[in-house]
């Protein structure tokens, strides 16, 4: 259909538009986003739908959360916002004990599937020890819930609605530095694409590159400069969804190069790497 | 019951001070006849507002001339330093974050005067004012903002995370410092020293949980902790009627004691008296900066708001009115302590933009304390460093 050209912030503004717009239940709410968010990700939501969905919380993450998964529970669709990854720590214990649990625990009687929380990611250049944090493998650690980290415009607005619409907790972690950076065609309806599916961006025969967010764009460069200096043709993969993962898509890539190389922001220990490595294995 | 003896709470400064043994701090001026000017003045200052408090401190107070010019130098100081921050910054010299301090100077010079040099504060980041009321010299801040190895943190802490003895930061998560001193406060108590801890928090801050957390374990334990809300009426870009259910925010503490300050032109000091455990003190003031460098600060509130406050409400300008009126020093005199301010902070920014900055083989120090070093990766796994502790 019509598309417009966006980039990261703006797409996610047309997913939550979309959102909005599609499902009367949706609520956005979140520090700061009345106004339209320290990013700009919530610009002229509030006007359009009132501030009885779209409103600001106080500067409480573990109430942010908490109050959001009360949402969802009662039906209700909340679209919750961190304003850094840096700042989800007060609400990891929501976000693992109550949110995750919610469906296993009763049983499936109760759930909290439609809440979705956003939150700023990644490196930036200038954000040092609490603007800077990828905390994907905290949280990868615990079942019951999704994370989905986009590469660009279009795959973000894609991806956000999913995680919307899906019936889990979904985090979205949006990677800041491509907030102004990234700037593609975007198509202006409102569109899925599918969570738990790797994409494969370049299909090569001697290596396999993964990686997601930001660091897609880094390896994209890595395996033209291998190509070209080289000679080495590599396979690249965006992951897009953390968890649950798709280990088809990466395993049958290595079945067919033989080797893995994965590249992401945070630290080495314990960061995803260590998971689609082992799991490789 | 509460059996509490508060100090002073001054409209320009101090109280009777009986119980404080401060020593007088010098202030350097040219010589000229001072028997021009008086030796002290007293001053009526607005009551204020109390929780579960019997009595409030004096609202008469009297400030000497040596106190006065030294809490204008040191507020006129914080002042200069605060815009030649954001000289800096605008000129890509200063980078990452900075939050500033000017218009809220009060507190801090206030707060200094009022506790002893063993005493403990821990602040959050918006902190270059507190640095140098704790006793960091202008050059170490200004080199810390610029990243250099001069700086209190040796460059690696930056503008949200400086240190000094005594005083605990610098914290870039909100809300979070205040467990900590919570925690400061019991080591006080456990280690008998009569020192106490002042746990700062901004207006945003104050709707966190762990607040209230502490309150309960402050208050339980009988914490030698005094909690302060510096209220500058926007947490960020949110103003307090729009944040807090609540916005007396000294009487947050519910069952902690609390007191309301309008502190803009206000100092307070003391020599406080432990009777049992914690306190809540509210500073009402503003600042004139955004948020951080990248907040201009007029989206959530009027230019006309800013200068109200700048022309009324100024504490610098405010001490200097009374100073003068009350014969307390001359304008001129004034005049060559903004002089003197100036030129320090000039030679300061001179020294944080030409100290070289912290060699590369420190990057990786000081993550663990460890007995033999070990290696720590880089960007890339061919590149490593060496930390040492």
């Amino acid at each position: 259909g019509q598309t417009q050209k966006m980039n990261l912030f703006q797409s996610i503004t047309s997913a939550l538009d979309n959102a909005l717009a599609k499902d009367p239940t949706a609520v956005v709410f979140g520090e700061d986003v009345a106004f339209g968010g320290v990013f700009r990700c919530t610009v002229g939501l509030r006007d359009k739908y009132g501030k009885d969905r779209v409103f600001n919380t106080p500067l409480c993450e573990q109430g942010i959360v908490g109050f959001g998964i009360g949402v969802a529970v009662a039906g209700a669709t909340a679209i919750a916002e961190i304003q850094f990854a840096d700042y989800i720590f007060p609400a990891f214990d929501q976000i693992v004990n109550e949110a995750a649990k919610y469906r296993y625990r009763s049983g499936d009687l109760f759930n909290c599937g439609n809440l979705t929380i956003r939150a700023p990611w990644g490196c930036v250049g200038h954000g040092a020890l609490y603007h800077s944090q990828s905390p994907e493998a905290f949280f990868a650690h615990c079942p019951g819930i999704k994370i989905v980290i986009p590469r660009s415009p279009l795959q973000a607005k894609g991806l956000l609605l999913s995680c919307i619409e899906d019936k889990n907790p979904c985090i979205f972690f949006e990677p800041k530095i491509l907030y102004r950076a990234a700037v593609e065609q975007v198509p202006v309806e409102p569109y899925n694409i599918p969570l738990s599916q790797a994409e494969v961006l370049q299909t090569g025969s001697d290596v396999t590159l993964v990686a997601w967010g930001t660091q897609v764009h880094v390896i994209k460069e890595v395996a033209a400069m291998a190509q070209e200096k080289l000679g080495v043709s590599c396979e690249v993969i965006d992951l897009r969804t953390i968890l649950p993962w798709d280990t088809d898509t990466v395993c049958k890539s290595v079945v067919k190069t033989g080797r893995l190389l994965i590249s992401h922001e945070a630290p080495l220990t314990g960061g995803f790497a260590s998971e689609i490595s082992s799991t490789v294995q | 019951m509460r059996k509490m003896l508060l100090a002073v709470l001054s409209r320009v400064l101090q109280g009777p001070a009986a119980a404080a043994g401060r020593t007088a701090s010098r202030v350097m001026v040219a010589s000229r006849n001072y028997a021009d000017f008086a030796t002290e003045a007293t001053f009526e200052i607005k009551k204020c507002d109390l929780h579960r408090l019997e009595e409030g401190p004096s609202t008469t107070v009297v400030m000497t001339r040596e106190e006065g010019l030294h809490y204008y130098k040191t507020m006129q100081t914080i002042r200069r330093m605060e815009l030649k921050s954001d000289q800096l910054y605008k000129q890509k010299i200063i980078r990452g974050f900075c939050h500033l301090y000017d218009g809220q100077e009060a507190c801090c010079v206030g707060l200094e005067v009022a506790i002893k040099p063993t005493d403990h504060v821990i602040t959050a980041y918006r902190a270059h004012g507190f640095t140098y009321a704790r006793g960091v010299p202008v050059r170490e801040i200004l080199a810390e903002l610029t990243g250099r190895k001069g700086g209190c943190v040796k460059g690696k802490g930056g503008s949200m995370h400086m240190y000094t003895k005594n005083f605990y930061g610098g914290n870039g998560i909100v809300g979070a410092q205040v467990p900590l001193g919570a925690g400061i406060a019991l080591a006080c108590k456990y280690f008998g020293k009569n020192e106490v801890c002042l746990t700062l928090y901004g207006d945003g801050a104050a709707n966190q949980g762990q607040i209230f957390e502490t309150y309960n374990m402050a208050a339980l334990w009988k914490l030698p902790c005094i909690f302060i809300c510096e209220n500058n009426r926007y947490g960020m870009g949110t103003s307090v009627e729009r944040a807090a259910a609540s916005t007396d925010y000294y009487k947050r503490g519910d069952f902690i004691p609390g007191l309301r300050a309008s502190t803009t032109p206000a100092f307070f000091e003391g020599g406080w008296k432990w009777g049992d455990g914690p306190i809540l003190m509210e500073l009402q003031t503003y600042r004139y900066h955004g948020h951080s460098m990248s907040d201009p600060g007029i989206s959530y509130r009027t230019r006309e708001e800013i200068q109200e406050v700048r022309s009324k409400s100024d504490p610098i300008t405010l001490l200097k009115d009374r100073m003068v009126n009350n014969n307390l020093a001359s304008i001129e005199e004034l005049k060559e302590i903004d002089v003197a301010v100036r030129k320090e902070i000039e030679e300061a920014a001179q020294f944080a933009t030409t100290d070289p900055e912290p060699p590369l083989e420190e990057l990786g120090n000081h993550i663990y304390s460890n007995e033999p070093p070990f290696e720590v990766r880089g960007p890339n796994q061919w590149i490593r460093y060496k930390s040492v502790s």
